[in-house]
C-alpha cells in the first residue's frame, strides 16, 4: 500500500469518526415516546380537535411525542353530551383505530372530562385498553357547573338565553373543526350541541352517577372527604385494575399568567361562578384530578395550560409538551 | 513517517474516544445518584402507592416522583470538539426543568451537573452548563416577560407578545443556540396563528408546517380520511398504502364485530321490550330477570353498556 492510498484511507477513518459526523453522546431523540402500544388523545368537554376552528387543541404536545417516536391519533368528541354519550363514542373511535393499526392495546391520554370517556372505554372494553393517563382530569365535577346549574339554568328565561347562545356557540365551533387540523376525525354519532347539557354533565350529581358506576382507579379519597374541595390531600387511586394501569398528572396554579388570554378573559368568569375558598386548577376541584397513580400534582399549571394553552404562555419553564413526553416515557418503560 | 505515525495515533485516539464517549443508542439508564439528591420544595405531593421493596420500585423510590420510572431525554452532541446546539440539548434541559417550581434552580442544575459526569467528557460540561444556565436565565425572563398585567387584551396584543417572546430568546441566548432550540417550535407557532386568524392560505410557504412535521401527521390525516368517508375506495386503497392491506381486513372484522354487537343489541331489546309487558312491573325483579334472559350472550360488562344505551335512547326521545 502506498503512501497516498494509506493517507486516503486515514483520511476516511478520520473523517467518519471526528468533525464530520459529529460525536453523538447520546441518541434517545427518536425512540424517547416509542410506546409499545399507540396513544390515543382523548380531549375535555371543548374537545373538538382545535380551537378557534383552527388551533390545535394539544396545541404543540402531539407534535413533540410523534417527533420522539410515538404513533398518536387525536379524537373527537362531542363537546357536550353526557359522559355516556362521549364514552360511546370513543369506543366506537377506539374499535377503528385499532382495526387501522392492528394494534392489540391502546394507551389512552386525558384532560379534563376526556377522563370519564377513557374511563368508560377502559372499564368497559378493557382487554382493549393498556393505561389511561390524566393531566388535570375533571373526576369529579366542578363546581362551576353546580353554581351554574343553580344560578342561570333553575330560571326560566335565563336559561332559554344562555342555552341559545352558548349551544349556537358550541355547534359552531364543531362545524368549524370538521375539518381535522391535527389528524382527528369526528364521530358519526355526534349529535347537536346543547350547552345544559355540558352544565348538567359536569356538575357533581352526574359525576357521582357515573363514579358509582365506574369506580376502577378512583382516588381512595373523594372530594366529598376533603371539605368538598375546600383541601386537597393528594391520594390516588389502585394503579392497575383489570388489567389497565391509570396515572394522573396536574397542577394547580390558577392564574399562570395576566398576559394570557384564558387568564384574562376566561378565568374571571369562571371565578363568578366558583366559591374562592376551594382548592381547584382554574376549572375544576383538585381532589378531581387523581386517578390511580398520582404521579405529580405540583406542577405550576392550570385546567387550560395542561394542554398548553394559550399558545404556549404557560408558566415559564414548564415546558408542558415535556411533561407528557415524559409520561409517556413511562408507559414504555413499563411496557405499554 | 513522522506525518503517518502523527495521523494514525490521531485516528486511534479520535476512535478510542469515539468509542469510549458515546453513550447508549437508546437513553441511559436511571440516575438513581442524580435523583436522589432532588429534595421536593413547597407543595409536597404523595404518590397513590405504598413503597415497595422490589428492584424496580428501590430504582423508583430514588427519583423525585415526577421523573421516576422514566429516562432522561434528550442528550448532548458534540461536533468539531463543540457542543452543538440542537433540539436534543433543548429537550435534555426541558426534562430537568420540568421540576422548575418543584424544586429549586441549584437543585435542577447540579442534577443535570450529575447526569453529566455520568454521560459526557468532562471537557464539555462547562459549556453545556454555560448554555444551560442562559436558558434557566431566558425562562426566568420570559416569566417577567408575560407576566406584565394587561399585556394581551386582544389578538393584536397577544400578537405582540408571542414576538416579544421570540426577541427577547435571541436576546438572551446565542442566536444559533436560539435558532436550533426554538425554529420548530416558532414554525409551529406561526402556523398556529394563521389558522386561528382563518387565514391559512395567506401564510408563506416557509411558515407552513415544515414537511417533517407533515409527514408525522400522515397517519392520522389517512385515519380522519377515512372515518370521513369510509367506503370511498380512493380512501380505502389510502389506507392500504398507509397502514397495509392487513388493514384492510382488519376493518372488514371491525365491521363484523359492530354488526355482531348491534344484533346482541336486538335481542336485548327484545327480550326486555318482552319483560316490560309483564304485570305487575317490579323494577327489581325485571332486572333480574333481563340479566338472567340475556346472560347466555352478553358479558357483565356488555349487559351494563347495554342498560346505559337503554339511557341514552330514553333521553334522545
Amino acid at each position: 500500500m502506498g503512501r497516498d492510498s494509506l493517507y486516503g484511507l486515514l483520511f476516511v477513518f478520520l473523517w467518519i469518526f471526528s468533525g464530520a459526523t459529529g460525536l453523538a453522546a447520546q441518541g434517545n431523540h427518536a425512540t424517547y415516546n416509542k410506546t409499545k402500544y399507540p396513544i390515543v388523545m382523548v380531549p375535555g368537554a371543548f374537545g373538538f380537535d382545535s380551537l378557534l376552528g383552527g388551533v390545535d387543541y394539544w396545541y404543540g404536545i402531539t407534535d413533540e411525542l410523534r417527533s420522539r417516536g410515538a404513533e398518536v391519533y387525536v379524537t373527537n368528541l362531542s363537546s357536550s353530551a353526557s359522559h355516556y354519550q362521549r364514552g360511546e363514542e370513543l369506543l366506537e373511535d377506539i374499535r377503528n383505530i385499532l382495526a387501522l393499526t392492528g394494534a392489540k392495546k391502546l394507551n389512552l391520554i386525558a384532560h379534563s372530562q376526556g377522563a370519564t370517556a377513557a374511563r368508560y372505554v377502559a372499564s368497559i372494553k378493557s382487554e382493549w385498553i393498556a393505561s389511561v393517563s390524566c393531566f388535570n382530569c375533571m373526576n369529579e365535577g366542578t363546581a362551576f357547573a353546580d353554581s351554574v346549574e343553580q344560578q342561570i339554568f333553575h330560571k326560566k328565561i335565563l336559561r332559554g338565553i344562555v342555552n341559545l347562545a352558548m349551544s349556537s356557540l358550541f355547534s359552531a365551533l364543531e362545524f368549524l373543526s370538521v375539518s381535522p387540523k391535527d389528524g382527528s376525525y369526528n364521530s358519526p354519532q355526534r349529535r347537536l350541541q346543547v350547552a345544559e347539557e355540558l352544565v348538567k354533565t359536569a356538575s357533581s350529581n352526574a359525576y357521582r352517577d357515573f363514579n358509582e358506576r365506574f369506580p376502577e382507579a378512583l382516588a381512595k379519597v373523594s372530594c366529598a372527604q376533603q371539605n368538598s374541595g375546600r383541601s386537597y390531600e393528594r391520594v390516588g387511586g389502585d394503579h392497575i385494575v383489570n388489567g389497565v394501569a391509570y396515572f394522573s398528572l396536574g397542577g394547580t396554579q390558577v392564574s399562570t399568567r395576566s398576559s394570557d388570554p384564558i387568564d384574562q378573559i376566561i378565568l374571571p368568569i369562571i371565578k363568578l361562578f366558583y366559591p374562592n375558598d376551594h382548592v381547584w386548577d382554574g376549572f375544576v376541584p383538585a381532589c378531581g384530578h387523581p386517578l390511580g397513580q398520582l404521579v405529580e400534582s405540583g406542577y405550576a399549571i392550570n385546567h387550560f395550560d395542561a394542554v398548553n394553552h394559550s399558545f404556549g404562555l404557560v408558566k415559564s419553564g414548564v415546558h408542558v409538551p415535556t411533561i407528557y413526553a415524559i409520561q409517556v416515557n413511562r408507559l414504555k418503560n413499563e411496557g405499554y | 513517517m513522522k506525518a503517518t505515525k502523527a495521523i494514525v495515533g490521531v485516528a486511534i485516539g479520535s476512535a478510542s474516544f469515539f468509542f469510549v464517549y458515546s453513550a447508549p443508542k437508546d437513553e441511559p439508564p436511571p440516575d438513581e445518584a442524580m435523583n436522589s439528591r432532588l429534595p421536593r420544595q413547597g407543595m409536597t405531593t404523595n404518590a397513590s402507592q405504598p413503597i415497595a421493596t422490589s428492584r424496580k420500585e428501590e430504582k423508583s423510590r430514588a427519583y423525585h416522583p415526577s421523573l421516576r420510572d422514566t429516562q432522561v431525554a434528550g442528550g448532548v452532541t458534540i461536533r468539531h470538539q463543540k457542543v452543538q446546539p440542537d433540539l436534543k440539548l433543548k429537550q435534555l434541559f426541558d426534562y430537568f426543568t420540568s421540576l422548575r417550581h418543584l424544586a429549586s434552580q441549584a437543585v435542577i442544575q447540579e442534577a443535570l451537573k450529575e447526569h453529566l459526569e455520568r454521560t459526557l467528557p468532562q471537557q464539555f460540561h462547562q459549556e453545556v452548563l454555560r448554555i444551560f444556565q442562559a436558558y434557566q436565565s431566558l425562562l426566568d425572563q420570559e416569566s417577567t416577560l408575560l407576566n406584565q398585567p394587561q399585556a394581551s387584551q386582544d389578538l393584536e396584543g397577544l400578537r405582540d407578545l408571542i414576538l416579544q417572546r421570540r426577541d427577547l430568546r435571541r436576546e438572551v441566548l446565542p442566536t444559533e443556540v436560539a435558532d436550533a432550540f426554538y425554529d420548530h417550535e416558532e414554525r409551529y407557532e406561526e402556523f398556529q396563528w394563521q389558522l386561528a386568524l382563518q387565514n391559512p392560505e395567506s401564510m408563506p410557504p416557509e411558515n407552513h408546517l415544515s414537511r417533517e412535521q407533515q409527514d408525522r401527521r400522515q397517519k392520522t390525516f389517512a385515519y380522519a380520511k377515512f372515518k370521513a368517508s369510509p367506503s370511498q375506495p380512493t380512501d380505502l386503497d389510502h389506507i392500504a398504502e398507509t397502514f397495509g392491506e392487513e388493514a384492510l381486513q382488519r376493518l372488514e372484522e371491525a365491521r363484523k364485530q359492530q354488526a355482531a354487537w348491534q344484533e346482541k343489541r336486538q335481542n336485548y331489546q327484545r327480550i326486555r321490550d318482552s319483560l316490560l309487558t309483564d304485570q305487575p312491573f317490579n323494577h327489581r325483579l325485571f332486572m333480574t330477570a333481563l340479566q338472567d334472559e340475556t346472560a347466555d350472550f352478553l358479558s357483565p360488562q356488555e349487559f351494563k353498556r347495554m342498560q346505559i344505551l337503554d339511557e341514552l335512547e330514553a333521553e334522545s326521545h
